[in-house]
This record gives C-alpha cells, structure tokens and sequence, in this order.
C-alpha cells in the first residue's frame, strides 16, 4: 500500500471505489448515456459523428491528407480537435466542453457517489474515526 | 691646437715618433703649413728634456723648478731616462736628449727624391676637371699656407657615405697569433629574459641549439642555491679545431649576434644571449638568485596572510545555520554551503556542483539566496566529501574565465543520520476525519476529480484518436481516390510514352515498338503483303535451297533471345536488314482471322521477291506512322485488347529488341549446309499448319527426281542423320570456342586439311577465329573468376566492363589518391618504428609500391604463352605493378642469359634497368614478369627512383578495361640478323610483325 492511502483514509475510499468497478462504470454512463433529457445522442456517439464531420470537411480542403502518412496526419489532427476543450467539435447548439462540465455538475451524480461510498464504508471496517468530538 | 696634439692624444712615445718623422724638416713635412708656432713651442720642450715623461711628471717638474727657485744652491739633477733599454732603443727612439744626439742618424735616409719637390709638397684640391680631386703641389715655404674650408666658395662635395646618427660598431677582428691584447670571450651566458614558472627546458635542447653556433667545450647549467630549482641560466664555452685559434670566438660572436636583434626562443622561453665578459654570469645569477628570493619572500608573506585569513575565518567557527526556510527541507541533515557571495561572483550554478560531486552521495543540491547547500543524508559522506573537496574542487568560473577552487562550509545536522526518514513520515500525519460524511466528500472530491481526467483521456484517446484515423481511411473518399488513380494512371502513362519516345529516338531505325499497333492500324495492307510474302519464302525452302538458306541467313541475323523492356535501352541495334518482328507476328494474327480473303493480295505481291523491297516496305510504313504517334495511341481500346486476346498466345504479338521467330530457331537453320537429316525435317514440323504446308510440297514434289537415285533409302536415311548429328557437335563446339561458327571458307575442301596443301587464309577471315583478331579492343575474357557461370560471355564483359569503366572513374582516382595517402602515413609509421628498434632489420623494409598495386592476375594469352590481365578496369596514367626480380650486374645477366638458353628457358625475363643493372625475374620475381609485348601497348614500363634504387613499374598508358590483357612495348633493340629475329604475335593493327 502506498504511503497516501495509509495517511488519507478518504483517499483510500475513493481507490477502494474504483477497484470495486463503480467509477469505471459511471464514467461509461457518462458517454454512453443520453446527456439531456432532451438529446438522445449519447456523447460519445456524439463526439464521434462530429469528428468524422469535421475530418472530412478537411480532407475536402486538401485531398492529400489521405494520401499522406496516416498515423502521422491523424495525429495532427488529432491535436487541432483537442485545442481549447474541443471547439473544434462544437456545433451551434452543443459544445462538448459545456456537456462536460454539466455532467459532472448534475446533483444526482454526487448523490449516487455518496449512496454506494457510504455503502463501502459501512461494510468495511478498517476505517476509523477520531472520536474526540 | 698644440695643447691637443702635444699633451692629451698622443701617447709618449708616438709623440716621440711624430717628432722623428719631422726631425730636421719639420716645417716642410706639415700639411698647409700649419702648427709652425706649436712646433717651436715643441722644440721648447724637447730642449727641456721633459718630454719623455707623464703629465704628472712634467708637473712635478715645475714644482722642483719652483723649488730651485727658492733655494739657489742646489744642483739640479741630471736627467734620467726612463725607457732607455736597449730594446726601446732601438725600436722607437732615435735622439738621445742627454747627449742630444741622433740616435739612428747613420740609418736614416734622406726622404727626398726625384718624385717629390725638394721643399716638400701640398695636396691641394683640384677642381679643374669638375670633381675635386687631391693633387700634389709643391711647397713654398714662403707662401703663407691657408685654410680651404675657411674660403667661402667650397661647394661641399658630394659623398658616397652615409650620415652615421649613431656609432657604428668596428667589425670583429679575427683573433691569432698576432693579436695584442687579452683574447675575446668566448663563452656565452644564456638567461631566461621572461620566465613562465610552469615551464621547464632540458639542459639538452639548449645544449643542442647552441651547438649550431660552434663546438660546444663546456656547458652549464645552475639552479637557484636556495631552493635548488634550475635557474635556466646557462654558461656555454665554445671550442674548435686546433689549428683554427679564432674558432671558439667566432662562435662566441656568431651566437650573440645572432640574437642581438631578436630573442632567442626555446620551446617557449625568451633567452638573452650575451658573451661571457668579465663574470658577466655571476653578475646574472646573483640578480635572478635575488629576484627569486624576494619573490620567495612575498609568496610566503602571501601565504602567511592566507594563513592568517583562514585562521580568523575558521578559528572562531560561526557555525553557519541553515535559513529557516530550508529546515524543512534539510531536515536536520548534514550539509556543505557555499555562500552565496562567492556563488553570485562567478555565475556558478547547482549543476556545476551536482556534476563535480556525482560521485558523493549528495540527497539535494539546493540553491538559496544565501548560498548553495548541498545537502547529505549520512553524516559521514558529508565530511568525506568535505575532507576530500573543500579547497581542491575545481570549478570553471562562468565570469572571469579562471578555474576557481571552492571552499565548502560544513553545517552539522541536527537530527542523527537514520532519523531522518522517521521525521519525515511523522511530519505527515495521518489525516483524521471526524465523521463519515466528512470522509465521503472527501472520497467523492477525489474521485470526481479523477473522473473529470478519466472521462478527458478516453475522450481524447479512445474516441477522438480511431475517430480520426478511422476518419481519415481512403475508403471513406471513393471519388477522391478514383480522381487520384486516374490522374497517376495518366501520370504513368505519359511516363511511359516518354520512355518510349526517348527509346525510339535512341534506336528509331531498328525497331519500331509502333508497328505492332500502329502499323497495324494504318497500314494492314503493307504488312499483309509482307506477311504474304513472306509465306511465299517459307514455301520456297522445299522448292529450292538456295532461297532456304538465304531465310536461314536471315533468320539467323534475328536470333538474340527476347529481352525486357528496359535492357532495350542499352541495346545496341546489331542489323538493320532482318524482318522485323511484327512481321512474323501479324503474319499469323492476319493469317488466322483472314486467310481466306487475302488469296487474291497473295497475286499482288508475289511479284515481290527480294527482302531488300520488302524491309524498304517495312520501313515507310514504320516512318508514316510514327511522327504521328501520340500518348493516346498507346492505349490500348477494349476492343483491341479483345482482338487481341483472342490470338493464340503462341502468335501474340511481343515486344522485343528484335523481331524473333515464334519457334526458337534450330540449329540446321544456321547451318548453311543444303542437307537436311530426316530428324531435323521432324523437328522442323512443329504444328498442323507446318504439315500442312509440307503435305502439299510434297504431293508437288513428285515429278523432281534426283540425279543419283538412293539406293538404299534406310542407309541414306541414318547416313543424314549422323552427318547432321556431326555438324551439331562441331557447331556446338565451334561456338563454345569462338561463340560463333566459321566461316565457310575455312571448311576443307576435300575433308582433310593436310591434303589440302598450303593456302593462305586472308585477315579477314582470320578475325573470324582468332580471339585476340575477333576483338582486338575488347578483354579476352581468359581470366576464369570462380562466381562467372561458363555461360558469361565476353560481350557481357565488355559491357559491364565498359560501364564500370566509364563510371568509377573519378572515384577510382580520388580513392587511389586517398589510398596512397593512407600509405604514406603507414610508411611513416614504418619509419618510425624503424628509428625505434635502431638496426637495419630486413624485417620492415617496405615495399611502398606493392601498396599501389592494382588487382592483377596472370593467365593464358592470345599474343605469346602467358599474359597478365587486370582484374578490374584500370585508369589511364594509374601505377598497375612492379616489375620485381633479382637485381643483377650486366656481367651476370650475360651468363644468365647464356645459361637460361642453354637450359632451354626460352622466355626472357631479363629486363635492363640502366647500362649496368639488369632485373631478372627468371627464377625470383613477381608476376610482371607475364606482361607480353605488344606493337600497340596499353602500359608502358617506367624506371622510377624509390628511396635511392631503381625499380621497374608498369603504368596503364589508356584506360584499361577488366579483364584486358596487359601489355607493354618491350622495346628490344633492332636485330639485324634475320634468323634472330623474333616474330610478334600481338595482333595489333600497327604490328611491327617482329619483336626485334
């Protein structure tokens, strides 16, 4: 065990969290889910539809991006998509960075969060508590 | 004027002469009449008989005058004379002033004669002729003499010699027997002018640097007598022969001189050189023995002040605290400081400190405003590392471009080493929560805040990453793509168009790729006709030989095998007058898709009978079609290619160098012989179409009855058959000797060539079958080179020989250059090591050439025996081998040479260097020696100096091709006996035909 885990007892909820396979699986709710009530197109699906939009207009400007190394040129794209939290990939009405930062914003995330953390410490025993107050 | 002459300058006894030689007539003998006032005033005192002594004397004589004055009575002592030996006497006096006579009177003559006037003479400046020039003038005494220069119309005249400013120093004067005098130095002292003290010079290199001066007799050094260090003061005496007395002196003089001007610089000191005079070396040790000891005297009152700084700094030791900022990080641990003074001043940095120190085992180089700490985690390594750096690390200053010495600080630590660790973790408490909620927020903090970089990441790698690369597949851009093809395709396509032009303009006349489509478009009557005609040819074989073996002939001329599209560029077109491969080719296309509507073109052109019409056809239809020819046309249509397709692959069109036949042509067809065995008449019938042919030849061929029915059918049948099998294995072995078979001529008459007496065979058939004849400028390929199949043949040679040649010809001389650099600077080395073991050792004698040596191998010759070839073609003017043999006298080679004979070496390999040496690879030598002689050389053989003896070489005098034979001029001296006469075999074009 590492040195942080034996200091911060709250950092070793939060690992023993993930290795229980909760965080992993809010983060796919997280992309697979429908974002808003009023979108159905989940996020990733999303993002995916959009990057291949926006590839391909590019490839329209110049045609020899296909021909050229692809590794490479995926690469450089890749970097220009990724600029200024994906503005690249913006459309009118959605930006990525905006749905992001409304997911994790959401009340009911934080409540989930709580429910299955205290579930975690009440049924293990290896935290103690300071018991001054 | 008499005070000068008569006190100050003369010494006493010239004074005396000068009174000799104006003795009696004084007057007469004084230039311009002058002085006649001092010379009575002379006389005086002569006649006072004190001239003879010093001024102190004379002086003394007034005072004793002075003294008779004052006392009357007493009797004035005679004179006495001081220098009146005998000796002296003789030599210079010549009146006794006692007796006051002439001492000599009876020696002396009289100075009058004929020449001079008897009342003397002046010489007075004559400037009747322009220039002033003296002339003798006689004396009257009477006239009154006067000044020249205090006249005022004396014109300076002009003078050759220069306004000295300064004294002019006298020349040496050799030193001898004769010198009066002690003799000059000749010892010189040498001393250092400006000494480096961390320079030293061996006493030797002086030594041998003054030696060039003269012989060295006596040569010291000396040292400083307080500290015993060499003072680079050296005393040099010189000597010389014997006999030679001014020798050491001259040398003496020669060595000052020489660095009187300019200081005399050895190996980085600056020397004065001055002759040994009067001590002079003590003088200059005693200086330098003093400077070193007052320099001594400041460095130790330096090093007592140092001492006295250090003592103050270090004696009440302010134990240096680490800043409270720091404590943390030091945590208690031992540390070095470095102020920050110090630091800041040469612009060091924590690098500097973690490089030099990387071998201590430092925890933390930190830099603060108050200096560098460089902090430990064991006690131990830190004063290690201060005993063994403070005051001996030596640093670069980044400043002042000096090497610094770095004084470290020790700071104890605090803590004891191994608590350290212990602190650290106490340091960090355990964080305590109070409650459960408290700890899930802050579970939840943590993992929202992982979250938002989990989500990123896959965002970033997982989606967006394959997005774009899946995004970005050509597949996803079929229109893009198929654009892209095609403009590659037309890209390629006018490549190819390119190409084939370029290939057309390089051989337009032998063979035009065009005709098989072109031709074919435009002009499918003409080469129907001669398709036709040229049935009507293979249908005459049968009816008459001689046409046969014409076709045969022909045919043979288009022989080479098909070769790929870009070997065509480098083909060379062999012949120009054989049918051209569409021929034979659109010959059956038209044959099977339209036989029967040509039987009535057959009758057109059957009145075409000679080739010469029928190439002629060929050759405007190829000329009309091809300036025309455009990219377009080389594209094939859909339909075309169908058409095409649907020839058998047997007679589909194809594309080579030179129209070929569509079966390979056998070996009777070559073969000029009329003759044809029943198994040739077999093989020669390959398809139906051939059977066919023959079948109606034969049904025609019934009326011809032959002049000598066959008896015996079966026998004439085998006989045919054995014979052509015979002719197979000569023409086979014919073609492997000669890659080509004879020429008709050759074959014997009546079947044996000893019955058929002599005949000679003209040059030109003997190039037929001699090599060397066959190509006379092409390699023979002898050389036998383990990766060459037995298939390789010289034409092959000659070509890649040709290209390499024609290539690697600059790089073959830069290399070659380069090569013998290398070899020099070896040599050298050799050299060195020679100098090194001392004795003449056999063992490194080197033989610079054979480095320059180029890959040469014997083998056997066209022109005589043996013959050396070059493995790799040569560069004209390049050094090929050395001639390498016994070096003999001329008597020796003679007997050699007769012995040689005798034993029946009929080979001479005596090759005459000058008029008394001669080289003798008979028995010893290298293969050089296998270099025939040729009328029409490609080498040459030069006799060059090598480290003072003379070798033979051989150099390329052309450029030599791989595999060449190499030969030389030999150059033999003109025989006039007939009967000794050497033929020459070389095959050269100029062949002398004699050796000799």
């Amino acid at each position: 065990m590492s040195k942080h885990e034996e200091i911060d007892p709250a950092k070793k909820l939060a690992d023993q969290f993930k290795k229980q396979g909760h965080f992993d699986k809010i983060k796919q709710d997280m992309l697979l889910g429908p974002i808003d009530n009023t979108d159905s197109t989940p996020l990733q699906d999303f993002i995916k539809t959009r990057v291949s939009a926006v590839v391909q207009t590019m490839v329209k400007d110049d045609e020899s991006l296909i021909f050229k190394n692809r590794g490479s040129t995926s690469a450089l794209i890749e970097g220009q998509l990724l600029k200024d939290g994906y503005r690249k990939l913006d459309t009118d009405t959605i930006s990525v960075d905006a749905r992001i930062r409304k997911i994790f914003e959401q009340p009911q995330l934080t409540t989930q969060l709580k429910e299955t953390l205290v579930r975690e410490l009440d049924t293990s025993e290896d935290y103690e508590f300071s018991t001054d107050n | 004027m008499s005070g000068y002459y008569g006190k100050t300058y003369y010494p006493p006894h010239s004074r005396s002469s000068r009174g000799y030689s104006s003795h009696g007539r004084r007057n007469e003998k004084r230039y311009n009449g002058h002085g006649s006032g001092s010379g009575a005033a002379r006389r005086k005192s002569y006649a006072r008989g004190d001239h003879y002594l010093a001024d102190e004397h004379r002086y003394s004589n007034t005072y004793v005058s002075s003294v008779e004055k004052m006392q009357p009575n007493l009797i004035r002592p005679s004179p006495e004379l001081r220098y009146a030996s005998d000796n002296f006497k003789e030599k210079f006096h010549y009146f006794d002033p006692i007796k006051k006579v002439l001492i000599h009177k009876d020696d002396m003559r009289s100075w009058v004669s004929d020449k001079l006037p008897s009342t003397g003479y002046v010489i007075v400046q004559d400037m009747t002729t322009g220039r002033s020039r003296p002339i003798m003038k006689q004396r009257h005494p009477e006239q009154k003499a006067t000044d020249p220069r205090s006249k005022d119309n004396v014109v300076a005249f002009q003078t050759t010699r220069k306004l000295r400013s300064c004294l002019v120093q006298v020349p040496r004067i050799a030193y001898d027997v004769h010198s009066v005098g002690p003799p000059p130095p000749n010892e010189v002292v040498v001393y250092p002018l400006v000494r480096d003290q961390s320079n030293s010079i061996q006493d030797s290199v002086i030594k041998g640097y003054f030696s060039g001066f003269g012989e060295i007799s006596h040569f010291e050094s000396f040292n400083d007598p307080n500290s015993a260090l060499p003072l680079y003061v050296y005393l040099i005496r010189f000597t010389g022969p014997q006999g030679i007395l001014d020798a050491p002196y001259r040398s003496v003089y020669k060595a000052v001189k020489a660095h009187e001007t300019k200081s005399c610089f050895i190996s980085g000191f600056k020397f004065a050189v001055v002759a040994n005079k009067n001590g002079h070396v003590n003088k200059i040790i005693n200086k330098l023995v003093d400077e070193n000891a007052k320099q001594a005297l400041t460095i130790k009152k330096e090093l007592e002040r140092q001492q006295k700084k250090n003592s103050v700094q270090t004696g009440p030791p302010a134990p240096k605290k680490i800043p409270k900022d720091l404590e943390k990080v030091v945590n208690g641990r031992y540390c070095l400081y470095v102020p920050r003074k110090f630091v800041s001043i040469h612009g060091l940095k924590t690098e500097d400190f973690k490089v030099k120190l990387a071998k201590y085992k430092w925890s933390r180089v930190l830099d603060h405003f108050s200096g560098i700490y460089i902090v430990f985690n064991e006690k131990t390594d830190a004063y290690a590392c201060h005993a063994m750096e403070s005051e001996k690390l030596v640093l670069l200053s980044r400043r002042k471009h000096s090497s610094l010495k770095i004084r470290f600080q020790i700071i104890e630590g605090t803590n004891q080493p191994g608590a350290i660790f212990d602190k650290d973790s106490k340091n960090a408490t355990k964080k305590q929560y109070n409650t459960k909620d408290e700890i899930v927020d802050a579970a939840i903090d943590y993992i929202l805040n992982d979250l938002k970089d989990a989500l990123d990441r896959d965002i970033r790698r997982r989606l967006i990453g394959p997005a774009v690369f899946d995004a970005l597949n050509p597949h996803n851009y079929p229109e893009i793509v198929s654009k892209r093809e095609e403009e590659e395709k037309k890209k390629l396509d006018l490549k190819k168009a390119a190409e084939i032009r370029l290939k057309q303009e390089s051989n337009t006349s032998s063979f035009d790729i065009f005709n098989l489509y072109g031709a074919g478009f435009a002009n499918k009557k003409n080469s129907r006709k001669v398709t036709l005609k040229r049935k009507r040819n293979d249908e005459s074989v049968f009816e008459d030989g001689n046409s046969a073996r014409d076709l045969h002939v022909k045919r043979s001329h288009a022989s080479a095998a098909m070769k790929p599209m870009a070997h065509l560029l480098n083909e060379e077109s062999i012949s120009r007058e054989q049918t051209p491969f569409i021929d034979s080719a659109k010959d059956s296309d038209l044959e099977l898709s339209s036989s029967s509507e040509e039987n009535d073109e057959y009758e057109e052109t059957a009145d075409f009978t000679d080739h010469a019409d029928q190439n002629k056809l060929k050759s405007e239809s190829s000329e009309v079609t091809t300036p025309e020819l455009e990219t377009e046309k080389f594209i094939l249509s859909n339909a075309r290619t169908e058409e095409l397709l649907k020839i058998p692959e047997k007679y589909r069109p194809k594309i080579s160098p030179q129209p070929a036949t569509i079966f390979p042509e056998e070996p009777f067809d070559l073969c000029q012989d009329k003759k044809l065995s029943i198994l040739d008449l077999q093989t020669a019938i390959k398809d139906d179409e051939d059977m066919h042919i023959l079948n109606k030849l034969v049904n025609f061929d019934t009326k011809e009855i032959p002049e000598k029915p066959v008896t015996n059918i079966d026998y004439y049948m085998w006989k045919l058959n054995k014979e052509s099998q015979r002719r197979n294995e000569v023409l086979a072995s014919q073609e492997q000797i000669n890659e080509a078979g004879f020429d008709n001529i050759l074959k014997s008459v009546s079947g044996c060539f000893k019955a058929d007496g002599f005949r000679r065979i003209p040059d030109s058939i003997k190039a037929s079958y001699l090599p060397h004849r066959r190509k006379l400028h092409q390699p023979l390929n002898t050389v036998l080179h383990h990766q060459d199949g037995p298939e390789t043949t010289s034409e092959m040679h000659r070509e890649d020989s040709e290209k390499t040649e024609f290539d690697n010809h600059t790089p073959e001389a830069t290399s070659s250059r380069v090569n013998r650099a290398m070899n020099r600077r070896f040599q050298q080395d050799i050299e060195a090591q020679k100098a090194i073991i001392g004795s003449e050792s056999e063992l490194l004698t080197l033989n610079q050439l054979t480095k320059r040596k180029k890959p040469v191998t014997f083998a056997r010759s066209a022109i005589h025996n043996w013959g050396l070839y070059a493995l790799e073609p040569i560069a004209a003017k390049e050094m090929i081998i050395e001639y390498v043999g016994e070096i003999l006298r001329q008597p020796v080679a003679e007997m050699r040479e007769k012995r040689y004979l005798k034993s029946g070496i009929g080979s001479s390999y005596l090759f005459r260097v000058d008029e008394n040496t001669v080289i003798d690879a008979t028995k010893k030598g290298g293969i050089a020696r296998f270099i025939n002689h040729c009328c029409d050389p490609s080498c040459t053989a030069k006799i060059i100096r090598v480290g003072g003896g003379k070798r033979i070489v051989i150099y390329a005098l052309r450029d030599i091709a791989a595999n060449e034979e190499l030969t030389y001029d030999y150059k033999f001296e003109r025989e006039t006996d007939d009967e000794e006469r050497l033929p020459c075999l070389c095959g050269a074009p100029n062949c002398k035909g004699f050796l000799n």
